[in-house]
């Protein structure tokens, strides 16, 4: 079932592996799975609750107040004497007092029960009829302790190939020519939730013009039509750039001045992606290199 | 002016207000007796109150019962995966 999916090869097979000694010893290890956006945490983890043969219940942890209403509102009536998986996403936003519980259930050192006092009550942690699993994009926000006790499994970006097959997986009926694929992949940075959404844009435009070629003309008249830049770079990503360019290096503050955007978005949502792809380079100041230069002349 | 401020005003820590339970004001006062409370406790219990109530022994001074309005439970938001 998890086969199915495509790519993220080496976790495939520690999965298989988890899945195959539960045979042997009952349990799964607390698994934490650690990667960005759009890599596939969640449905990774529906498959492999199906492999378990369980159905599978998905918290969004950043609704949780406090312990007494995870007790009272999911682990009671969802979880409490039932063969479930849970999957506690975005698990950094867990509230503090859950954290501190978590620590003492999950310090299990090989039982595979925990008895939990909480409050008044008492609760019975079966793990071998439930299997507890986390997903978060933001590993180092994680309580260390509680981080300890789990099984870090980190999720890599997809590769041009392997968003090609997710891609042509989704719309299989349409016929991509001119080796168009490698243009689209381009701007997919590697994300597997933006080759479903770029599938669902070209179906879209194949529906519309009633055709079911795609090809290197239709790709440009595409990203024309809904602003698809190179190397899928966002607007903000190319203000930061023209900036560089015209102004020549600058410090984080002047960006910020000049673009009306915080300190921390410019270094969260647009100078990591910049870096990585050696558009621009820090050194003590921002400066754009003569490969971010050579970008933005084919987007002018 | 004196220079001695530590005589001036309120001595820290000192309050004006004692608390006592209702069952044990009663006792004492029973319950037709007309009581001096705060403006802001009042206004809190109540929801807002112009002046205070009139000094008299009658129903009128009694308080209005309000009925509070049920805070809304927060849900965590989940979905269960069947398939």
């Amino acid at each position: 079932m998890i086969n199915e999916l495509i790519g993220q090869e080496q976790l495939k097979k520690r999965l298989q592996f988890y899945t195959d000694s539960k045979k042997a010893t009952g349990v799964i290890p607390f698994l934490m799975f650690n990667g960005a956006k759009g890599l596939g945490k969640t449905e990774f983890a529906k498959r492999f609750a199906k492999t378990l043969g369980k159905k599978m219940i998905e918290i969004n942890c950043s609704t949780i107040r406090n312990g007494e209403q995870f007790f009272e509102q999911i682990f009671i009536p969802a979880i409490l004497d039932k063969d479930i998986t849970i999957l506690f996403d975005e698990a950094h936003a867990l509230p503090k007092d859950l954290v501190m519980a978590f620590l003492t259930i999950f310090n299990v050192e090989g039982a595979k029960t925990k008895r939990f006092d909480f409050g008044e009550n008492s609760f019975v942690f079966d793990f071998q009829r439930q299997t507890f699993m986390f997903a978060t994009t933001e590993l180092d926000k994680l309580f260390p302790p509680f981080r300890d006790r789990l099984t870090v499994v980190d999720f890599v970006p997809y590769s041009s190939d392997e968003l090609g097959k997710i891609m042509t997986k989704k719309i299989s009926w349409v016929n991509f020519k001119d080796n168009v694929m490698e243009d689209i992949a381009f701007t997919l940075r590697g994300n597997a939730r933006s080759a479903i959404k770029r599938a669902l844009e070209v179906k879209a435009y194949c529906e519309v013009n009633n055709q079911s070629d795609f090809g290197r003309y239709d790709w440009n008249r595409l990203c024309t039509l809904i602003d698809i830049r190179p190397y899928g770079l966002s607007n903000t990503e190319i203000q930061v750039m023209q900036l560089l360019r015209d102004r020549g290096a600058c410090t984080l503050q002047m960006i910020s001045a000049v673009t009306g955007l915080s300190r921390t978005a410019i270094q969260r949502d647009a100078e990591i992606y910049l870096l990585k792809e050696g558009f621009v380079k820090i050194d003590g100041k921002r400066w754009i290199t003569d490969k971010g230069v050579k970008v933005l002349d084919n987007i002018n | 002016m004196s220079n001695n401020k530590s005589n001036r005003g309120r001595p820290k820590g000192a309050t004006s207000f004692v608390r006592v339970s209702l069952k044990d004001l009663m006792q004492q006062i029973g319950e037709n007796a007309s009581v001096v409370v705060s403006k802001k406790w009042l206004e809190s219990i109540t929801g807002g109150v112009d002046e205070l109530p009139p000094a008299t022994n009658t129903e009128a001074s009694q308080i209005k019962e309000v009925e509070e309005p049920t805070p809304e439970i927060e849900r965590i938001q989940f979905t269960i995966h069947n398939d």
